[in-house]
């Protein structure tokens, strides 16, 4: 539970998430992830920017209502692109059996 | 943030609401001024000047709270009055727990803790600040009056009641608006 500052990145504290793309795929307002988690609606504009850490228990919280693991959310380190991973450089035209 | 729009402004950007909290104890401190100022031209009897310098904090009290009261969410004095059990907040007896409608999420009480933590240190500093002012004032003159003493302490006063919200209106980044949302909090 921290407000991250323009130092997190150099101090490794910066925690990256995806609440925004999740959201947006799922057609959610803020509003309405807001009043599902039962936290304020500003709350989730500061998640989605950065500007705000969760705590593990909103972390998990946020996690449960997209049915998702922790860690598909939440990252330590920026994540690459969902277009990208889904159809990694390499892979494209088929998935392996 | 209680409002991102007030009086018609948006709250929403930090540079805005710095200007407020600017405009707000600049007016303070002139009250204050004008006031000491008054009182060297016609000194008043010490209970009077205690009796005007109680006005002064009613009045200011009046300002912050409106100006700042108004757009701070659960961070005002004395106790949120939109809750539906607000005395639970000053219970001795037990921890409070932030679980009722209208309680802040854990953002709002990291801001509203960081806030006063920082008020507590600026009051702190200012306290210590106080002695070296009054030791040197009594040296100088062998007495330090109780108007003089008054006006000193009574800034703490002010800042006990309004710099919270004043510190979380300074310090809070741009709160993040999309189209279409409110400009209340619920």
């Amino acid at each position: 539970m921290n407000y991250s500052s323009k130092n997190d990145a150099r101090n490794g504290d910066e925690l990256y998430n995806r609440i925004t793309v999740l959201r947006a795929e799922r057609g959610l307002s803020r509003q309405a992830l807001a009043d599902a988690l039962g936290i304020n609606y500003q709350t989730v504009g500061y998640l989605e920017r950065g500007d705000y850490n969760p705590s593990l228990e909103l972390a998990f919280r946020i996690s449960e209502f997209f049915h998702l693991p922790v860690e598909a959310i939440f990252s330590r380190t920026p994540f690459k692109p969902l277009s990208e991973q889904v159809y990694g450089s390499g892979e494209r035209g088929g998935t392996k059996e | 943030m209680q409002r991102t729009k007030y009086l018609g402004i948006s709250m929403a950007e930090r540079s805005h609401r710095r200007a407020l909290v600017a405009c707000v104890y600049i007016f303070l401190a002139a009250i204050l001024v004008s006031a000491g100022l008054l009182h060297k031209r016609n000194p008043l009897p010490g209970r009077n000047f205690l009796g005007v310098n109680l006005v002064f904090g009613i009045v200011y009290c009046g300002i912050s709270r409106v100006a700042f009261g108004a757009l701070v969410r659960q961070a005002t004095f004395p106790l949120p009055v939109d809750n539906p059990d607000p005395w639970k907040y000053i219970s001795i007896k037990k921890p409070v727990r932030y679980t009722g409608p209208g309680d802040p999420d854990e953002r709002e009480l990291a801001v509203r803790n960081r806030a006063y933590y920082l008020a507590f240190r600026i009051m702190a500093i200012y306290s210590l600040a106080l002695w070296p002012v009054l030791l040197i004032m009594e040296m100088n003159t062998h007495a330090v009056s109780v108007n003089l003493a008054a006006t000193l302490v009574f800034p703490l006063i002010v800042m006990a009641l309004t710099l919270p919200q004043a510190v979380v209106l300074w310090t809070e980044a741009d709160v993040p608006v999309e189209n279409g949302e409110p400009a209340v909090a619920r």
